[in-house]
């Protein structure tokens, strides 16, 4: 769908900043499907969910950067750079927020000795909370799914789970303490 | 619907188109850059203190004052100009590259040829006795403020490689941090310069460059 070229697209970017509304509201929907096309040809097949989202990222960067934009670089070049730019801090953000899934760890091992009591224990201890923490603690700390993932399952929201997991952390840690 | 949520945002967008000015980045740059001379210049005389004989070195008849000088200068002058390229997304960086290496190159040169010409005895004179620690901890220090605005400034452009951006900053800031001890150091020789001078700068590149990726990310 790249049928603006960049001598258009120049144009409709130059007219836009000469005050146009209506070209510059053209020239944002044209930078919406270029980048929207070389977005999705970037990212990995599991990130694809989030190409729109990087793409209105890209535009508002666009929008309220548009003082770094220089004439001697080609405008494409410009806002697939800053996509470019958008798409890498999105699959970091992505890496550090994933928690690994029981799938992407293979077989743990199984409790032995002291682990094995520990893991006992601490069963015995989380069968004395009340569901609504119990089962946002299993789903995030045991079986290893992230807020988002459960808050899903659950039904409910991530920041419920959130708390209600930090509940259930500090009730675990208070009946431990002897 | 995410869709959707992009045509609506364009809508709103669109509807006031912004300011722009094409000069706004060389102007932000150079502001800038004359507010971290000063204050360089500043921590320099009223922190370290100027060398006793700066009216008469700076009269031009000491070679090695004037190339320390010019050293700092040239390489920050250089490194602004990377940082130009570099805040412009999908702008290449052309010749900045190459303009900021030359003084060292430059340097080094004059250092070695100083250090072939002198007997064998005079040349750990050009380091021993001289105050190379000062310089190495010295000169960074005074860096450091203009490492910190630096990473403001750029932050407000749109750096889109943030760990060359850094080590750019950091040799800006480096190149005024030792044209700024210049005016306190009386270690007066080329080797001395060829050595520790560029070893400050470097230390800089490397914080700024360690820094980067996570000091310069803007949404």
């Amino acid at each position: 769908m790249s049928t603006v070229n960049e001598p258009a697209l120049k144009h409709l970017l130059r007219r836009g900043l000469d005050g146009d509304a209506g070209a510059y509201r053209e020239f944002l929907s044209a930078a919406s499907r270029i980048l929207r096309q070389f977005v999705l040809r970037r990212l990995p097949p599991e990130a694809r969910g989030e190409a729109e989202d990087v793409v209105q990222e890209a535009l508002l960067a666009i929008h309220s950067r548009i003082y770094t934009y220089d004439p001697e670089v080609p405008v494409t070049a410009w806002m697939r750079a800053i996509a470019r730019y958008k798409m890498i801090d999105m699959l970091r953000a992505r890496g550090r927020n994933q928690t690994l899934s029981l799938e992407d760890v293979g077989d743990l091992p199984e409790p032995t000795g002291a682990n094995l009591d520990a893991s006992i224990t601490l069963r015995k201890l989380m069968s004395a909370l009340p569901v609504r923490w119990r089962v946002p603690l299993e789903l995030t700390k045991l079986q290893g799914h992230s807020i988002a993932d459960s808050a899903a399952r659950i039904g409910s929201s991530k920041a419920a789970v959130k708390s209600n997991v930090r509940r259930g952390l500090q009730a675990l840690r208070g009946l431990l303490r002897p | 619907m995410r869709k959707r949520r992009t045509e609506q945002l364009i809508a709103q967008l669109g509807s006031s188109p912004p300011e722009y000015s094409r000069s706004y980045t060389s102007v932000v740059l150079v502001g800038s850059a004359v507010v971290a001379l000063s204050v360089v210049l500043l921590f320099s005389l009223f922190w370290l203190g100027p060398r006793t004989d700066l009216a008469e070195v700076m009269s031009g008849q000491q070679p090695v004052f004037m190339l320390k000088l010019l050293f700092g200068i040239s390489v920050a002058a250089g490194a602004l100009s990377l940082l130009r390229d570099l805040a412009v997304p999908g702008r290449r960086v052309k010749h900045a590259a190459l303009i900021v290496t030359a003084p060292f190159a430059i340097l080094a040169v004059l250092g070695l040829r100083e250090l072939l010409s002198s007997p064998e005895i005079e040349v750990h004179e050009h380091f021993t006795g001289s105050h190379w620690l000062e310089c190495l901890w010295q000169a960074p220090a005074l860096s450091l403020p203009v490492l910190l605005m630096f990473f403001a400034v750029m932050r407000r452009l749109a750096p889109t490689d943030l760990l060359f951006t850094g080590a750019a900053v950091g040799l800006f800031a480096g190149g005024l941090g030792v044209a700024g001890y210049a005016l306190h150091c009386t270690d007066d020789s080329f080797a001395f310069v060829a050595v520790f001078y560029a070893a400050a700068v470097f230390e800089m590149a490397l914080l700024g460059g360690l820094l980067g990726p996570r000091g310069l990310r803007w949404a």
